[in-house]
């Protein structure tokens, strides 16, 4: 073995170590090329792996540690989330009588913030619901009304229906009213006739009417123009 | 107009005033075994033809607001329906009523369809996810989901083994292992032409045969036929330059028919192409043009090809190969209006109730003094005149209305209750009154029917009992109720 070469600092002992590792590696970025490779102890390189070795282990451990904090605290985020979002307790028991399982007591601390949102939320909605059906009063100020509408269901629904009626009605359907698959029987039948519209007294009575007020209209111009 | 017969001299009034408006079909399902045909509207409405008894309306089930069912599907004798309500209903055909109906929290459902074993109903989903359902004895539960795609899911097929299932979506047919729950295959369908190649194409709707081949109807207007193994398309027939929206294959597999948007039904045969030979194809052979809008729904028993859609009539064209060539079997039938009255008549004042889905108009009739001779037109003295219009409450729709002989009681009923209503008509006006307190047996009631000395209502009730109920002047009171000899129901 050779002797350990002492004076040259770390950073080209390491340099050298990964040279002499890396056979094949021919190329080469070190401007100290024409020097020979330093010799390294058996014994020191072992430590090295030793140390790479647990330094990976270490960085895996941390990871897996901030993994995991950063898991409960959003675990206790959602946890306080649910609690703000839960009726306060005396509100619940009310409602329904069954006692509530030990979230109580940890409601007892959220229940002082809650509290006053809620109130106002349950004035809010006791104002607007005592029109919809299915509403049950309890003592105190409270009711219980089941949703009839749910809006996301509604934009759901909404969308199929768009989607349906583009589809067979939208454009590139090439469909036609019955005013004008009546209309054109009518000019190229035997007895030719006119539009339907102009045939049929109740069809089109919207156009007709517009179609009045703005005779109605021309007229007037023109008896304005010609006085 | 005026019109003589044996018993006398009589007019007889042309109403032309009653705006009936059919509703149009947008699903059907066939039970082959009760030879019973499903028929579901665009209003909600789920009526039940008999075939084999001369193509009768047997029963009607009203529709509700907001119901728009997009699929039928017979499961054994139960039937279930599905739509954009999101939910799976099963309904109860004795009392003609939906019996229960389940959220599949899939959004809107545009496809249901049942295993051949009977175990299982497959939901094809606006979120793109096929929903499996337990058939259990009473009720449904929810088992599990396939695979979610990217997709709606617009329509479904079992193969007959039960193990996969062909799913139409967007561009695309998939194919999914029930089993696992993934998709296997998925059978890319062409875009159309020109200015319909930026948008997607529908499959509307796909049917697995027992060997493996897949045939699909699409939006462009082309039947594919698929190997279902491989995931190859085998043939393409262009049938139409717009949408093909309904498919429906035959018992034995042999044939397959297309409904279009144009109405016309066109129909596949597995054939060779010459007498004797072993290599069989799907040929089209013919086309029925029965129809004036599209037709959306199609069901191929093993004589007919029985066909609805926008125009509202049930079509059922007889196959010459099937049946008996000019005879009473072999004629098409169109089933076009109701098979029961939506019409009352007050006989003694000249009154008439017309029933809508939605309201109740009562009508008077119009007068005429003339004389003239037997076929003559007479002059109206006095024109018809709607009296009331009456807007029912709730969201169910009218099963049922009727107006007592004498014109001085309107009843009507839906599938959660009976409303009854006093008439006073004097020369000029007419009023109405609710009679608020009804006897609580009167409540899923189908037909209403007053004697015809306006004293009592008879209204037949769950259990084919018939409720007997005495009219007083402004009350009723519940006498009593006629039970089936048996005490079942039949």
């Amino acid at each position: 073995m050779g002797k350990k070469q002492r004076g040259k600092n770390a950073s080209l002992q390491k340099k050298a170590e990964r040279k002499k590792a890396a056979d094949d590696f021919t190329l080469s970025l070190d401007s100290s090329d024409e020097e020979a490779p330093e010799e390294v102890t058996f014994e020191d390189s072992k430590a090295q792996a030793f140390q790479s070795l647990k330094e990976a282990l270490d960085t895996a451990r941390r990871e897996k540690e901030q993994l995991r904090e950063k898991r409960r605290k959003r675990q206790e985020f959602f946890q306080e989330q649910k609690k703000n979002k839960l009726l306060p307790a005396d509100v619940l028991e009310e409602i329904d009588p069954t006692p509530l399982k030990k979230q109580k007591q940890s409601e007892d601390e959220a229940e002082e913030d809650a509290r006053e949102e809620d109130g106002e939320k349950e004035e809010g909605h006791a104002k607007e619901r005592r029109k919809l059906p299915h509403v049950r009063t309890l003592k105190g100020s409270y009711t219980v009304t089941t949703v009839t509408e749910r809006k996301a269901a509604h934009y759901q629904r909404q969308a199929a229906e768009d989607f349906i009626r583009s589809r067979l009605y939208g454009p590139g359907s090439c469909r036609s009213t019955s005013n004008e698959l009546l209309s054109l029987q009518n000019k190229r039948g035997t007895n030719k006739g006119a539009a339907v519209q102009f045939v049929k007294k109740d069809w089109a009575c919207k156009e007709k009417a517009k179609a009045e007020k703005l005779k109605k209209r021309w007229l007037h111009k023109q008896q304005m123009s010609s006085s | 107009v005026k019109c003589k017969c044996q018993m006398g001299e009589f007019k007889v009034h042309r109403v032309r005033f009653f705006d009936y408006m059919p509703s149009a079909i947008r699903a059907m399902a066939f039970n082959s075994h009760t030879e019973r045909l499903a028929v579901a509207r665009a209003d909600g409405a789920v009526e039940i033809f008999h075939f084999a008894d001369n193509y009768f309306q047997e029963k009607v089930i009203p529709g509700r607001d907001r119901r728009a069912i997009e699929a039928l599907c017979w499961v054994g004798h139960r039937l279930f329906s599905a739509g954009l309500d999101g939910e799976v209903t099963e309904y109860d055909l004795e009392n003609l009523r939906a019996r229960y109906s389940i959220e599949a929290y899939g959004g809107p459902i545009w496809a249901i369809s049942s295993n051949s074993q009977g175990t299982l109903l497959a939901a094809g989903c606006e979120d793109g996810t096929v929903k499996m359902f337990e058939i259990l004895e009473e009720r449904i539960q929810f088992q599990r989901n396939l695979s979610r795609q990217n997709g709606r899911i617009i329509s479904l097929s079992w193969h007959p083994s039960g193990a996969l299932i062909a799913a139409g979506m967007m561009d695309m047919v998939r194919i999914f292992d029930t089993e696992t729950g993934h998709a296997t295959h998925r059978l890319l369908v062409e875009r159309g032409v020109g200015a319909s190649k930026s948008r997607e194409v529908v499959v509307w709707s796909v049917a697995f045969l027992s060997d493996y081949t897949i045939i699909s109807g699409d939006s462009v207007g082309k039947v594919q036929i698929w190997d279902g193994l491989t995931g190859t398309l085998i043939r393409t027939h262009l049938v139409t330059k717009w949408d093909v929206l309904a498919l429906s294959i035959s018992q034995d597999e042999s044939s397959v028919i297309a409904g279009t948007s144009e109405g016309t039904v066109v129909q596949f045969q597995f054939i060779s192409s010459t007498m004797g030979q072993q290599d069989k194809h799907w040929v089209r052979t013919r086309t029925f043009k029965n129809h004036s809008h599209d037709v959306r729904a199609l069901v191929h028993t093993d004589t007919a090809v029985v066909s609805g859609g926008m125009d509202t009539q049930v079509v059922v064209r007889p196959l010459l190969d099937k049946v008996e060539k000019n005879t009473q079997e072999s004629a098409l039938r169109k089933i076009a209006f109701p098979h029961r009255s939506l019409v009352s008549c007050a006989k003694k004042t000249g009154l008439l109730l017309f029933q809508f889905p939605d309201h109740l108009e009562l009508w008077r009739l119009g007068e005429s003094d003339g004389n003239g001779t037997p076929g003559e037109s007479l002059p109206v003295k006095r024109k018809p005149e709607k009296l009331i219009q009456l807007k029912r409450k709730g969201e169910d729709h009218i099963c049922c209305s009727t107006l007592s002989p004498c014109g001085s009681w309107l009843a009507y009923s839906t599938v959660s209750s009976v409303r009854l209503y006093r008439l006073q008509l004097s020369s000029n006006k007419i009023s109405i009154q609710k009679v608020s307190k009804l006897p609580k047996e009167l409540r899923s009631v189908h037909q209403l029917c007053f004697s015809s000395d306006s004293s009592r209502l008879f209204a037949s009730s769950s259990l084919s009992s018939v409720i007997v109920v005495a009219l007083d002047q402004t009350e009723c009171k519940y006498l009593h109720t006629l039970k089936h000899k048996s005490g079942e129901c039949c």
